[in-house]
């Protein structure tokens, strides 16, 4: 376990010194897993079917942020729909418009599991959503949880919607009901819209209330709640489930979510920023990268967002110089400067190139710059 | 160069320029306006959602329309459909005007307390240049 976490605390510590080139390439791998698995599962339209445009469109959701691979990703299966018929792909655009209005723009950093979704359930490995939104994200992840079980089982439709498509015997109207009764008619999906919903509060509830192992807890827990319910539900709906399949899953679940935790737990991500700004007498280009504060311990409360600046006293602002006595042997105290430790930041400061000539600042400076605007209306 | 200083000033850089752009973006209106923009672009985007469920509900249900038109009493379905267009507009500006408002309340929390911290880097700058003047500090 030591082990572990060294090779965390290594693993963390590297990102937050590299993170310029790893965050993109991260973003480039999975927006390319992504679109090649869309052009595998639903690639009907044959243009799209290439490699070079995964290779084209991953490269700009490298420089894209999560959400905007999402958007990439939701556009591409929908032109992926208009190739099996207008029809569809207009339903299909019109449905993830309805749900991007209704749900999706309140909780957009969550919006990658609508994505996601769709390939846990086709690899047998559902749980895997819920329970992992429910330990990295807050109860409103529900409402994610639900999109994205709607936006599964749409695709889910799409094989034999294609199939009928080719088929002369199914007029557009027929084929439109069909897809419309796939989301509306369809238990299974209602079920698990309800058990993957319940999930996701249950393990968000565990995890903020348990001080102690909170997202170990709440991954187990959450697995075998989905397990409960899923059959619970089944029986009650009479729907036809796999339970072997279900329990296989959501133990493979398991392991993913709890190698999640360990990742996620008590670890700053945040990357080393890159500061610039100017005063009377320099200009300031500042790298700072946080200290890696990785231990397996339940103390670190990650949704602490108060802000705290160091507050200084008018001493250590400016240290008064002690009086000199006449005992010239004496050498006078010198005050203690405070503690570097509690800023947390490693700072490497460089100067304007060197030059003689002092460079011509105006008298703005940017960060003695007062907001502009500060409305405080009662 | 004046360390402590140099340390508050990076603090305040990283706030303005990382973490709190949206804050001070944010707290640049008033609270109504802000509010205000929120519930209009709502309004305009629950209505072509609205519009797009009326849509698909028309087209689950087209079979029925198509062979039932002439017995359609037409005025209370309008009736009902305005109602319920009310009714999801009216909740959906609920929860944007709430969202919205505990939005700005904690941006403009973080903003003050970042203005609050750059007139205290100003403090540090005007005693700096006092004690310049009085000679208390020599410059290299």
């Amino acid at each position: 376990m030591k082990t572990l976490t060294e090779l965390r605390a290594r693993i963390i510590r590297f990102y937050n010194s590299a993170d310029i080139y790893i965050l993109p390439a991260i973003k480039f791998i999975t927006a390319f897993l992504l679109l090649f698995a869309i052009n595998n599962n639903y690639g009907y339209m044959e243009s799209l079917n290439n490699i070079f445009i995964v290779v084209i469109l991953s490269v700009v959701c490298a420089f894209l942020p999560l959400t905007g691979t999402v958007a990439i990703s939701l556009i591409y299966i929908v032109i992926h729909c208009f190739g099996i018929s207008v029809e569809v792909g207009l339903f299909a655009a019109c449905l993830y418009l309805l749900l991007f209005i209704l749900v999706i723009r309140f909780v957009v950093k969550d919006s990658i599991a609508i994505i996601i979704a769709p390939f846990a359930f086709k690899y047998y490995v559902p749980s895997v959503i819920p329970v992992s939104l429910g330990m990295l994200g807050k109860i409103s992840s529900a409402l994610t949880a639900v999109t994205a079980v709607v936006s599964a089982y749409f695709l889910k439709e799409l094989p034999s919607i294609a199939v009928m498509t080719q088929n002369e015997d199914f007029s557009n109207l027929e084929i439109l009901n069909a897809l419309i009764d796939g989301i509306v008619n369809n238990a299974e999906m209602i079920m698990n819209c309800i058990v993957f919903a319940a999930v996701v509060i249950i393990v968000c509830l565990i995890r903020k209330l348990c001080t102690t192992y909170g997202w170990m807890i709440s991954a187990i827990v959450g697995n075998g709640i989905y397990i409960l319910l899923s059959i619970v539900g089944s029986f009650f709906l009479d729907i036809e489930i796999n339970i072997l399949f279900v329990i296989i899953g959501a133990v493979i679940s398991l392991f993913i979510n709890l190698v999640i935790a360990f990742f996620k737990f008590n670890a700053v991500y945040s990357g080393s920023r890159y500061l610039q700004f100017e005063d009377d007498d320099y200009y300031y280009y500042v790298k700072v990268i946080p200290k890696a504060k990785a231990s397996f311990t339940d103390e670190y409360d990650e949704d602490d967002d108060s802000e705290e600046l160091y507050f200084m006293s008018e001493d250590e602002i400016m240290p008064e110089r002690p009086a000199y006595s006449r005992n010239l042997n004496s050498r006078p105290v010198q005050n203690q400067n405070p503690d570097p430790q509690k800023f947390n930041t490693r700072v490497n400061v460089s100067d304007m190139p060197t030059s003689s000539v002092k460079p011509q600042v105006s008298g703005d400076t940017r960060i003695l710059n007062k907001p502009s605007g500060q409305n405080n209306e009662k | 160069m004046n360390n402590n200083r140099l340390i508050r000033m990076i603090h305040l850089a990283m706030y303005e320029q990382v973490d709190g752009k949206e804050d001070i973006a944010i707290s640049k209106y008033f609270r109504r306006d802000y509010i205000a923009f929120g519930l209009f672009k709502n309004i305009v985007l629950v209505t072509i959602a609205f519009f797009i469920l009326l849509g698909f509900i028309a087209l689950y249900n087209l079979e029925f329309l198509a062979t039932n038109f002439s017995n359609i009493n037409f005025q209370p379905l309008i009736l009902g459909i305005v109602i319920a267009y009310l009714l999801v507009v009216g909740i959906f500006s609920v929860i944007v005007f709430v969202i919205r408002g505990l939005r700005y309340e904690k941006a403009a929390q973080r903003a003050n307390i970042y203005d609050k911290k750059l007139y205290e880097l100003e403090k540090i700058y005007i005693l700096e240049r006092k004690a310049k003047r009085n000679g208390k500090v020599k410059r290299k």
